[in-house]
């Protein structure tokens, strides 16, 4: 450094002769405002810096910070997608509660409204054993009073009949099962048939003639011809006509009954006197429930 | 076989005093001259202490020397002015500096050299000025023009006649 300054001594004596001068020079020049030019010059030369230093911080503070601020983001996401799943589960348990309690409720205003029709109350205990079966099987048995060819339903509609009675458990023949067959009208016509069941969803009106009038979306009741189903009561609901090949038209229906979620059912034990009253008080209700 | 022409610059030295009387007359007569003789506008651009920065800056052949010299009379000059302190102090620091740097690599005796360089010297004195005064002060003002090339010749012209003079007083090392 020493023998920089030697061998550029007249240059470095003039830079800073020249510099001190111009330090000078602005020690005594006031710009604008009445600031000094040292003053200004000073601010000038150190607002760069101090810009770049600010930046620099800046950058690594909010580089930190988001990093912190993204871990802890993705913490709580954890913690609150918990959170959610837990609300979510929650929110199915209390809709599956809702829909118990209004399910029970509407048992309840039926069998209050047909008091004098023995309603035995029952729960689905376990479905379908095969993929064509149809049927579910109920936790009341032969010592609640239960038999065969006994009417089960829910406030919807018709669900099927008894078919096997044990202590303690029944089985149910659903009205979609092939071998179900139940005795129906068209809502309030003459037009008779057969619900039959095609091992599906959906059941078939079966004997209707290609003359009579069946209009989409019409009610279908139980004619009570049958002597098992008391006439009155809600089977489905008329989804499709078509013209049959033979003398008979092609008539689907839809169950008025949920029968791939049922629950709680209810199982019209009492005489036959009895039956027709409470199937209209059944079908009030299946009205209100599904209101 | 020619043989290469090399410079051997000549060092003149003067008695300190003479140096100092020297620089001191050249500031009173900036000032005093104009008020007592009526020289037209060209004696406004008269600047004797330039001259005599710039003739013992060729005299010594010391940057160091010629800035330090040159530096003294601009802030005298600025003193003796209403100029902030250091205009005139620059200007004459750069001029001072390369004229002692000059006259080391070329020989500065020579009359024609001395006008040619006189009339360089004053426009890097001007455009120092200028530029300083554009820069700090804000102030607008003509580098070139016609006034300041009047000046830059007459200044030149005095310039000689004057080292002429000094020349008197001037001793071999």
């Amino acid at each position: 450094m020493r023998a920089l300054l030697e061998r550029y001594r007249h240059g470095s004596l003039l830079g800073a002769v020249l510099l001190v001068q111009l330090f000078l020079l602005g020690y005594q020049i006031k710009g604008e405002n009445d600031i000094r030019l040292i003053r200004r010059w000073a601010v000038g030369a150190i607002t760069p810096v101090e810009k770049v230093v600010r930046t620099v911080v800046d950058a690594s503070t909010s580089l930190f910070e988001n990093y912190i601020a993204l871990y802890d983001a993705r913490q709580e996401n954890r913690r609150l997608q918990a959170e959610l799943d837990q609300a979510r589960l929650r929110i199915r348990e209390l809709a599956a509660v809702a829909a118990q309690t209004d399910e029970l409720t509407a048992l309840l205003e039926l069998k209050r409204s047909s008091a004098r029709a023995p309603l035995v109350a029952a729960r689905v205990i376990s479905a379908s054993p095969g993929a064509i079966t149809r049927t579910v099987t109920i936790d009341r048995g032969r010592d609640a009073g239960l038999e065969p060819n006994m009417v089960v339903m829910t406030p919807e509609g018709v669900v099927g009949k008894v078919v096997s009675v044990f202590p303690g458990v029944s089985q149910v023949l659903l009205i979609t099962d092939e071998k179900s067959g139940v005795g129906v009208r068209v809502g309030h016509t003459d037009v008779q048939g057969v619900v039959k069941g095609t091992g599906g969803q959906d059941c078939r009106l079966e004997y209707v003639s290609a003359e009579e009038t069946v209009p989409v979306g019409a009610e279908v009741l139980t004619s009570g011809q049958d002597q098992v189903f008391p006439r009155g009561l809600p089977v489905g609901r008329v989804t499709r006509v078509d013209p049959g090949e033979g003398f008979f038209q092609l008539i689907t229906v839809q169950p008025a009954a949920r029968l791939t979620r049922l629950d709680h059912v209810l199982v019209l034990a009492g005489p036959p006197e009895t039956l027709a009253t409470a199937a209209q008080a059944k079908h009030s209700a299946g009205q209100s429930l599904a209101r | 076989m020619a043989q290469a022409y090399e410079f051997r610059p000549e060092v003149y030295r003067f008695h300190p005093a003479t140096m100092a009387a020297t620089v001191v007359l050249a500031l009173l007569l900036q000032r005093i001259l104009p008020a007592y003789l009526s020289l037209g506008p060209l004696f406004t651009l008269f600047d004797l202490p330039l001259l005599v920065v710039i003739y013992f800056g060729f005299s010594r052949r010391n940057p160091s020397t010629g800035l330090l010299l040159g530096l003294a009379v601009g802030v005298a000059q600025d003193a003796l002015s209403t100029n902030p302190i250091g205009l005139y102090g620059m200007a004459k620091t750069l001029v001072g500096y390369a004229a002692s740097s000059l006259s080391s690599r070329i020989d500065t005796d020579q009359h024609h050299v001395r006008l040619l360089l006189l009339f360089v010297f004053f426009f890097l004195h001007q455009s120092v000025y200028a530029l300083a005064q554009r820069l700090l002060l804000g102030e607008p003002t003509q580098v070139v023009s016609l006034l300041v090339l009047e000046a830059a010749l007459v200044n030149a012209l005095l310039g000689v006649l004057l080292f002429r003079f000094l020349n008197r007083f001037r001793k071999t090392t």
